[in-house]
């Protein structure tokens, strides 16, 4: 099956303080279904580079993140120019209780990288349960820190 | 429709001892000419050298955009392919910054004692298409290094001509 376009959603050098939203993707119309083909989140950044392991989990859920910044979804591949039918947001509140998919935690200093194979890529649909999928820290990190990252998608339908 | 091509030409631009200096830069970028579409296979910056490693997480960005920023020339290589050398783009590395906050497309950030790579799935490998408005891409530190060093830089890349 073939995707009608590749989209990636990146932020750069964004504080983090607190526990909640570090970026999601809102299925938002339809028909339309969302694959994640990769999501990272880079080392802190600066000349005193943090020492500390930081937890962080992949959530799906049924209701759009609030209070998150809006992001621009770009081209990789594909005839489209911008995914509309997409939203990227970043930061913010989660919406709804997550369903944390998986569980993980990086050293800061090192920074996390979430690149599944294809046959367990990540899927959501537009008006289903669970239209919602993001990167989320369970535990606030110790000290704020500025983080870069992004995910990358392809949508269907 | 997106999928793999099969491309004319795999390409590699590599260049040593790049001296990055305490402003933002351009460490690398490559364009796409008429008739040509450039596909990023791969980018390597290789970490700050030296015998006191630089203990400083910098941020990198790739960006896509309409005009080439300058720099110093790099010769395109074959890796694979027929033809020898690439006559349908231009690579070069150390630039003035080409993108910015409207054209940046991948932020990412590196320990410079490790180095960078980007290497991308091939379904979701970046595409810039000849004498379009987007046929430059490339890789910035849009952040300033706290100070000089050196580095090396890669880029692989395969063409899929008209």
């Amino acid at each position: 099956m073939r995707p009608n376009g590749v989209y990636v959603a990146s932020f750069g050098s964004i504080a983090y303080s607190t526990a909640g939203t570090i970026i999601e993707i809102q299925a938002s119309t339809g028909p339309l279904m969302v694959e994640v083909w990769r999501a990272w989140i880079g080392p802190a950044e600066g000349t005193d580079p943090v020492d500390e392991v930081q937890e962080i989990a992949l959530y799906v859920n049924d209701a759009a993140t609030t209070s998150g910044t809006a992001m621009s979804e770009n081209e990789l591949q594909g005839s489209a120019d911008a995914a509309a039918t997409a939203v990227a947001v970043r930061g913010g509140t989660i919406g709804a209780t997550p369903t944390n998919l998986i569980f993980d935690a990086f050293h800061t200093q090192n920074g996390w990288l979430y690149l599944p194979a294809p046959e367990e890529r990540p899927r959501i649909h537009q008006a289903a349960t669970d239209d919602n999928i993001g990167l989320q820290f369970p535990v606030a990190p110790d000290q704020s820190m500025t983080f870069s990252g992004g995910i990358v998608w392809a949508e269907y339908g | 429709m997106t999928g793999r091509q099969r491309y004319s030409g795999v390409y590699v631009a590599s260049a040593n001892a790049q001296s990055v200096p305490t402003s933002a830069v351009c460490l690398i970028w490559a364009q796409a000419l008429t008739n040509t579409q450039l596909e990023i296979i791969r980018c390597v910056v290789g970490p700050a050298e030296g015998v006191a490693p630089v203990d400083e997480v910098l941020p990198i960005a790739m960006w896509i955009t309409s005009a080439g920023p300058g720099g110093s020339i790099i010769v395109e290589l074959k890796l694979q392919g027929e033809d020898d050398a690439s006559n349908n783009s231009i690579t070069r590395s150390l630039g003035d910054p080409g993108g910015g906050a409207s054209t940046y497309v991948w932020y990412d950030a590196y320990h410079l004692a490790k180095g960078w790579v980007f290497e991308p799935e091939p379904e979701e490998r970046p595409r810039v298409r000849g004498s379009t408005g987007n046929d430059v891409i490339g890789f910035d530190l849009p952040v300033n290094p706290q100070s000089a060093f050196t580095c090396s830089v890669s880029l692989v890349y395969g063409e899929i001509e008209a």
